[in-house]
């Protein structure tokens, strides 16, 4: 596993497990990404997805589409997912672009 | 009776290809084997969801309708269906507010109809159809609503709506990027009916 990818997958792992998070859908046509594919054991029965993450001059771009439960303000989801990208990225230069698709 | 997948109003080309005869089938199978294209698509959940419910209350209403009415004609299930639109597409996107610069979030119009789904069909009685936001306010930012529902014959419309209205806006309020403003709902359509003279108890 390549460094990138080995960042995506843990990007993807980090962020399935914050707070909130229920599953993270696939992203089909955003360029240049290292998809990291991680299963997700969710109540709902899908989605396994994936983190989309690219570097741009010199930043780190992770994308990522969500499902979340509705127990939790999606405000305090965004933070927490947050949280989960910055830890990772241990300070390195970030943007982090999350659409919620489905809370439930 | 009517299948009430024949007449949930669903292209396609809304649940990424899929139809909702497909789904169904998918609930029925116990969604096994997984299909990573239904699985992954985040209409086609919102659809599950709503499609899973729909049943369970459909259900109830059903046993209940039949004890009082032993043999009543269950059509009207595919009645009321017929006018309680779903719609699982993505639509707009509403941007949440993020403080920190690096990060921009939205929730997608489809997450709050399914949302907005979810608590109504959680109240006694009650079937959300249609879902309808509107445009932001220029100044205010707050945005309408209106929701279509059917109202199970014999449930008060009043206790009903306010139940709905009050848990709409508690509910709503966690997720959506907006102030509500005006909250319209409409009942369509009425299940059920009076026992007929003579029959069940």
């Amino acid at each position: 596993m390549s460094a990138e990818e080995a960042l995506g997958k843990a990007l993807t792992e980090r962020i399935a497990g914050a707070a909130g998070v229920r599953g993270i859908f696939p992203q089909p046509g955003v360029l240049a990404t290292v998809a990291a594919l991680v299963p997700l054991p969710l109540p709902f029965g899908g989605p396994s997805g994936d983190v989309q993450v690219q570097r741009v001059d010199g930043e780190v771009v992770v994308r990522a589409k969500l499902a979340t439960d509705l127990r939790v303000p999606s405000a305090e989801v965004v933070a927490a997912v947050r949280r989960a990208v910055v830890d990772v990225l241990d300070g390195e230069p970030c943007r982090i672009s999350l659409q919620l698709c489905h809370i439930d | 009776m009517s299948d009430p997948v024949d007449v949930l109003r669903l292209e396609p080309e809304d649940l990424d290809g899929h139809t909702l005869d497909e789904l169904s089938d998918y609930l029925d199978r116990g969604r096994r084997p997984a299909d990573p294209t239904i699985d992954d698509s985040p209409a086609c959940q919102i659809a599950l969801s709503a499609l899973q419910r729909l049943r369970a209350v459909a259900g109830t209403f059903l046993e209940e309708e039949d004890d009082r009415s032993p043999g009543t004609d269950e059509d009207w299930i595919g009645r009321v269906l017929a006018v309680l639109p779903l719609e699982a597409r993505a639509g707009r996107d509403f941007p949440l507010p993020v403080a920190a610069p690096d990060t921009e979030a939205s929730v997608t119009e489809g997450a709050l109809r399914g949302l907005v789904r979810s608590i109504g069909d959680a109240v006694p009685g009650l079937l959300v159809g249609g879902v309808r936001f509107g445009d932001p306010d220029a100044e205010t930012r707050e945005v309408d609503l209106d929701v279509q529902i059917a109202l199970r014959y014999g449930v008060p419309l009043q206790e009903a709506e306010a139940q709905f209205r009050t848990a709409l806006r508690a509910g709503l309020a966690p997720h959506a990027p907006f102030p509500l403003g005006r909250l319209d709902i409409r009942v369509v359509a009425l299940i059920g009916g009076p026992s007929r003279p003579g029959a069940g108890s």
